[in-house]
């Protein structure tokens, strides 16, 4: 039981929030999407999203770009490799933590 | 949304599942066919298919902004664009090769339409992988139908196209290639606008 706290706490809470999940989830899948793409994904409105997307960036976990198309400014986001490291190896954390409760049983 | 398998793949099979991509091309296929069908030769309604290849690009780019400006974008992995690329430029040169043959009726079946059974197996089969994946059941479904008529002469059915007033089995099965490319296409937008909430929170 103590490895499943141990690994709990392992966790890095930065990706474990289900907003920035989606979004690191859904660019390692990718090379990179638009913000509108995000937003479609998560469901989130454009300031929250916005405000997820920073805290990653600022993390070095993704690259944010902005620029025009059309005359019409469109961002798009790429997951870093640093970003590719820690989801894979939050999923994976994750993984084990499931098997790990599956042999725990209530004392 | 919290499904890492359904994040992935939506993100990874994004431009497949824009389903409305699809419906031009299928359009264009059939009413080209149903022209090629009834006009009397020579014709002197060339002009329709021509008209109809015209809309039917004017529909496509129409469709693809929508998407662009409603749904967003996603740049696939270099890995999956160029598996993208070599699948459909073999698609393209099977489908070239077996629309000859055909022409030539050196045998009783229809090859056009076994490509495009194929081309629906293949569909289903490359995200059947996924739970998410396995529900697109109905590119199987169609492919089947597909083939079933394409294969029909070997099968004793009949001249089933006779009956539905076509010329002959191959623009018989070209017809119902369009009818289910547009319906496929229909059921995986659904599927895509069900997948991407529109509300923000």
């Amino acid at each position: 039981m103590a490895d499943v706290f141990e690994e709990l706490s392992g966790l890095d809470r930065l990706i474990h929030e289900p907003a920035r999940l989606s979004i690191m989830t859904a660019l390692n899948a990718v090379a990179s999407a638009d913000f509108l793409f995000l937003q479609r994904l998560t469901g989130l409105t454009a300031g929250n999203l916005s405000s997820h997307l920073t805290k990653l960036e600022e993390a070095g976990l993704l690259t944010v770009e902005k620029h025009f198309v059309d005359k019409r400014p469109k961002t798009t986001v790429a997951i870093t490799k640093g970003g590719r490291g820690a989801i894979e190896s939050y999923w994976e954390g994750m993984e084990r933590l499931r098997e790990q409760a599956q042999d725990w049983e209530p004392g | 949304m919290a499904d890492r398998e359904e994040i992935q793949f939506l993100a990874v099979h994004y431009y497949q599942l824009q389903g409305l991509r699809a419906v031009p091309p299928g359009l264009t296929l059939l009413l080209v066919t149903l022209w090629a069908n009834f006009t009397s030769r020579p014709s002197k309604t060339i002009y329709i298919p021509l008209l109809v290849v015209a809309l039917g690009a004017a529909l496509y780019w129409f469709i693809d902004r929508t998407y662009k400006n409603r749904f967003g974008q996603v740049r696939p992995k270099q890995e999956d664009r160029l598996r993208e690329l070599l699948v459909q430029i073999l698609a393209a040169a099977l489908g070239l090769a077996a629309f000859w043959l055909d022409t030539r009726s050196l045998i009783p079946v229809s090859l056009i339409g076994l490509v495009f059974a194929g081309g629906f197996a293949y569909e289903f089969l490359r995200f059947a992988w996924s739970r998410k994946g396995s529900g697109r059941v109905y590119h199987l479904i169609f492919g089947a139908m597909i083939a079933l008529v394409s294969l029909s002469p070997l099968l004793r059915m009949g001249p089933w196209w006779k009956a539905v007033g076509m010329r002959g089995q191959m623009v018989g099965v070209i017809v119902i290639v369009g009818l289910l490319v547009v319906a496929a296409g229909v059921v995986d937008h659904l599927y895509l606008r069900r997948s991407l909430p529109v509300e923000g929170r």
